[in-house]
């Protein structure tokens, strides 16, 4: 797996963020984050409640506007761009909290994010639209009004649309959060199949194992801070990550 | 052909006949029936710009009146100071209306709903008080006269300044019909459903509200310069009275909001009710008030919302279906 990462990060990174701040007020939420993300590379990213990680992918995303540092993508500088602009340069947001059109349409959820992210004219965009539902398993429900999903559904369209902007990276926020066991599972491999077309992900989640079954590498925030970068086991095993979740006394006391 | 079809079918039927009626009324009706077709189509233009404002785009105005008085006086200016032919001159107050909308959405698109809704009226009532008192080359508080009209022999007025009433409402709907049925639509109506979510996928949130407000400030402001070439006279209160944007949204509460059909049914209720109210002066008010009250507690969706929900019924094809050439999958588990 540390080859496998190793090897993906030779050349240009698609996406680089560097020194990434973000402040409310007297308080930081998140601290200097850089990293880099290679072509169809999948990275998690772990960390307690309140440990900014969901602030760090809206800045990615450009929901949130940094303080400092800079998000580059495909060389291209975005720091400054609008969420809209980044989508259609290829750099798509999920929402934590399902955000459907809800007096649309699936099908018509699906055919705005192909048409607008995707920046696709009209029989293009149907294709792109049509190929997203296939992809997520809601071609079924394409006459359904949006905001009568359930939570699965509601997820499901979430990554649709994310799909239908035909992505470069995907930046996923808790997308498996509230499911049931079954669910998460069959979330799982969808991302795999994305990640196989050649998608790279970024992707915050608290169930562990849908993560270390999914990425290639795990980044770990604690109070805004990077703590780890590397291999999922490695993360998971370090000291800084035990002591983030289980606090000093654990950390030492199994180190010990 | 599929019950959807048939009702486009039958959308289509009822507006080229509503359409032939409407274009030949000067060959056989009377001049009261046209002044009150005229004065119905008024409403039922600004119902629907304020619809496509308020019920696609999100954005409350409550200060249409300001471009519906920009226009009227853009046609005094044009007609009776430039001197140009008033007839011609009805489809630049549009341009200009929009002018100067323009810089009104710098100021306004920073803010959001309720607060979107007070900017606009405080707008609105700057540019009234403005006129009114300061701009003495546009008449003061007594306003200005067509009288460049007088130059027309008054049946033929009143037949042009018909058609283009009936023009510009058959083209303030065509033109949303089409814009709904575009990309822009697609990106309005998501807008409508939840504007962050649209940013997310792409939709460019400020352009398309931008292009919404400008287009719906020049077609206010045509229709404000139609309104007062058949009045002859504009003063600043009536110019720029509140009443050009409260009844139509009262049009647009009782027909349905954020539908093309709603407004239509609610200009026919509106116009029954003022025929049956007017008598009651004052009081006509405080009852249009109770009326829109009831129907935002018992049918917050409009007469048409109402019927839509229960029967998935359209007569104008806005929504995008499936394309028949992704063959239907059958249910199964997903």
């Amino acid at each position: 797996m540390t080859q496998e990462t190793s090897s993906a990060r030779r050349g240009e990174p698609l996406l680089s963020v560097s020194g990434l701040c973000k402040r409310y007020g007297a308080v930081t939420v998140v601290s200097d984050v850089s990293f880099d993300l290679a072509a169809g590379e999948a990275i998690g990213v772990l960390g307690p409640n309140g440990a900014g990680k969901t602030t760090l992918l809206k800045m990615i995303g450009g929901t949130v506007a940094a303080n400092a540092g800079t998000v580059t993508f495909q060389g291209q500088d975005l720091t400054r761009l609008s969420a809209e602009a980044r989508c259609r340069a290829g750099l798509v947001r999920t929402n934590q909290v399902p955000a459907p059109f809800s007096l649309m349409t699936v099908w018509e959820n699906a055919l705005v994010a192909a048409s607008h992210g995707g920046a696709l004219s009209r029989r293009a965009a149907e294709d792109r639209a049509h190929e997203a539902l296939l992809r997520t398993g809601l071609l079924d429900r394409h006459h359904s009004t949006a905001g009568g999903l359930s939570l699965m559904g509601r997820k499901r369209l979430e990554l649709s649309r994310a799909l239908a902007c035909g992505p470069k990276a995907l930046l996923l926020d808790e997308i498996a959060g509230g499911l049931s066991d079954y669910e998460v599972k069959e979330l799982i491999d969808l991302i795999a199949q994305i990640r196989a077309s050649g998608v790279a992900i970024i992707w915050i989640e608290h169930i562990v194992h849908a993560l270390m079954s999914s990425v290639s590498r795990l980044i770990a925030l604690d109070f805004g801070n990077k703590i780890a970068d590397g291999a999922p086991r490695d993360v998971i095993e370090s000291e800084a990550f035990r002591r983030a979740y289980f606090g000093d006394s654990i950390a030492t006391a199994e180190l010990a | 052909m599929t019950a959807l079809q048939t009702q486009h079918r039958i959308g289509a039927a009822l507006a080229l006949v509503t359409l032939a009626a409407l274009i030949s009324v000067p060959y056989w009706g009377s001049a009261y029936l046209q002044r009150s077709i005229v004065e119905f189509l008024y409403f039922l233009a600004l119902a629907q710009i304020w619809n496509f404002m308020a019920g696609y785009a999100g954005m409350f105005s409550i200060g249409q009146q300001a471009w519906v008085g920009v226009g009227a006086y853009a046609l005094i200016v044009l007609a009776q100071d430039l001197g140009l032919n008033p007839f011609w001159a009805v489809p630049l107050t549009g341009v200009i209306a929009a002018v100067f909308a323009l810089p009104t959405s710098w100021l306004l698109f920073r803010l959001k709903g309720a607060y979107f809704a007070v900017a606009s009226w405080v707008i609105a009532e700057t540019i009234r008080l403005a006129v009114n008192a300061d701009i003495n080359w546009l008449g003061g508080g007594r306003g200005r006269s067509l009288t460049t009209m007088g130059q027309f022999e008054r049946g033929f007025r009143e037949d042009v300044t018909y058609l283009l009433v009936v023009g510009i409402t058959i083209l303030s709907l065509v033109l949303m019909v089409w814009m709904l049925r575009s990309r822009i639509g697609l990106g309005l109506m998501a807008m409508r459903d939840n504007a962050a979510g649209a940013g997310g996928v792409g939709v460019a949130v400020n352009r398309t509200r931008r292009i919404v407000y400008l287009a719906a400030s020049g077609l206010a402001g045509v229709v404000g310069a139609l309104i007062f070439m058949s009045a002859l006279n504009v003063r600043p209160d009536a110019a720029f009275s509140i009443n050009w944007v409260a009844y139509p949204i009262f049009i647009v509460i009782i027909g349905g909001i954020g539908t093309i059909e709603g407004p239509i049914i609610g200009a026919i209720v509106f116009y029954i009710l003022r025929e049956y109210l007017d008598d009651f002066e004052a009081w006509s008010l405080l009852a249009f008030g109770l009326i829109a009250i009831a129907m935002m507690l018992f049918a917050p969706k409009g007469i048409w919302g109402s019927i839509q929900s229960r029967w998935d019924i359209e007569l104008f094809p806005i929504r995008r279906r499936l394309p028949a050439r992704f063959s239907t999958p059958s249910t199964q588990e997903t």
